[in-house]
């Protein structure tokens, strides 16, 4: 009588060889992925602090590759840590960037210590302080209320008109010493509350379940109002209904990327998801504001696109921006 | 002549499309306001004046709704004859509105 087949000797190492195939393979995806491993719920006073160095240039606006990189970092540290970060050697920092880390800081939920240290740079300790950073992180010392700028951190199961308004009003005043009506910034502002409602959570989930983050800065010396929205959801290119072939075809045979798709979304090309032909004015809208002279210095980074729509610079980024930011000034 | 007024009649603050998304929604003033004068406009055969001015701003999709979506339940080429637009503030919304009225018609055909 024959052996069995799978008491073989070649069979036996065929599986000790399939099983150090698979483990390994299983260790390189935890590496890869390391930014899904769920936040660990340990109380915060039992994790050790980690430090983190705040790129000298903060700013998504100006700096997205290493601003990027750092939010990740502070998103993967903070999964086992409370954090210190090292604002000392910061010598740029733009709204932007403060809108972002207040995301990330709230996403913690209160799980974790944040603290660090004010730039040593007079004008970024001022932005910090006057954009209302600190109404959001508790500070050792007592400091100066904000009165320049405002971050209002909402859930976007509703766009809210009202804030909008207030927004507009604490920031102009900031900026011309008496609130004024700015429509196209208020337009702007509806329609990307109403693109994080509608788009934000992708396909598999019901609407109105992501968190956007809105911020207002008046700055009086160039007399400038300028605006900062996030959403945390799936990014424009996740979101977007795309046909898939049409998207492989453009990508091999005429070398387009995201750039292109985002170009074309402002142009009003691409349809809504709805597949209904009075929707989708959102991004376009904005545009067409844009263009009028409504708004200005318009800036949209999602996923890995960054793009400068009033210099004409759009970019792929070396790193996947999580969500979806548009900046502009009025 | 009836008019109506959005800041008077409606609110300052026009939020978005459908009233799903938020307050003073596009489908909420086409449904309280615009519908039941334009109704009445037709019946007393009057011009219905729609006054943008004075509200902090619109979003395309308010607009849309609201009148592309008056133009979805009547005849486009009727609403341009009864409806007479008004914006001291953005002119240029004249054209736009004018515009989402012809698009619904061609979401007809």
């Amino acid at each position: 009588m024959s052996k069995k087949l799978y008491s073989t000797q070649k069979w036996k190492n065929y599986l000790k060889s399939r099983q150090r195939y698979q483990l390994r393979r299983t260790r390189e995806r935890g590496r890869r992925r390391r930014e899904v491993i769920p936040l660990t719920r340990t109380r915060f006073r039992h994790l050790p602090f980690a430090t983190l160095a705040v790129p000298s240039s903060f700013s998504i606006i100006q700096n997205p590759n290493e601003t990027i990189a750092f939010l990740r970092e502070f998103r993967y540290v903070a999964q086992r840590n409370n954090l210190t970060l090292d604002l000392a050697a910061t010598t740029c920092i733009t709204i932007d960037a403060i809108t972002v880390l207040i995301a990330e800081i709230l996403r913690l939920g209160g799980t974790r210590l944040v603290n660090g240290s004010l730039p040593r740079n007079e004008s970024c300790r001022d932005l910090l302080i006057q954009s209302g950073f600190f109404d959001h992180v508790r500070s050792r010392n007592p400091l100066p209320p904000g009165k320049k700028g405002k971050i209002s951190p909402r859930k976007s199961n509703q766009v809210e008109g009202d804030t909008a308004k207030e927004l507009i009003r604490i920031g102009s005043e900031a900026a011309f010493g008496s609130p004024r009506k700015c429509r196209g910034a208020y337009s702007a502002l509806v329609e990307c509350m109403s693109n994080t409602h509608n788009h934000a959570t992708g396909k598999r989930e019901a609407h109105g379940a992501e968190t956007w983050y809105l911020t207002v800065y008046g700055d009086a010396l160039d007399g400038s109002v300028r605006y900062t929205f996030l959403d945390t959801g799936v990014g424009i290119f996740r979101s977007v209904r795309l046909n898939n072939l049409k998207k492989a075809y453009n990508r091999f045979f005429k070398g387009e990327d995201h750039r292109h798709i985002l170009k074309d979304i402002l142009e009003g090309k691409v349809a809504s998801r709805t597949g209904l032909p009075f929707r989708g004015k959102g991004l376009p809208g904005i545009y067409k504001s844009f263009l009028a002279g409504r708004i200005k210095s318009l800036i949209i980074i999602s996923n890995d696109v960054y793009a400068n729509v009033a210099s004409g610079d759009y970019r792929i980024l070396g790193t996947q921006f999580p969500g979806t930011l548009v900046y502009w000034e009025s | 002549m009836l008019s109506i007024s959005i800041l008077r009649d409606f609110t300052d603050t026009p939020g978005p499309r459908s009233r799903d998304e938020g307050k003073h929604s596009g489908d909420q003033f086409l449904e309280e306001i615009l519908l039941p004068r334009f109704a009445e406009a037709v019946q007393t055969n009057q011009k219905l004046t729609v006054d943008l001015d004075g509200t902090e701003g619109y979003a395309t999709s308010f607009l849309e709704a609201a009148f592309g979506g008056l133009a979805r339940k009547h005849d486009p080429e009727r609403v341009l004859k009864i409806v007479v637009f008004k914006s001291d503030d953005e002119p240029h919304l004249v054209e736009e509105v004018k515009k989402y009225i012809l698009e619904a018609n061609a979401a007809r055909k």
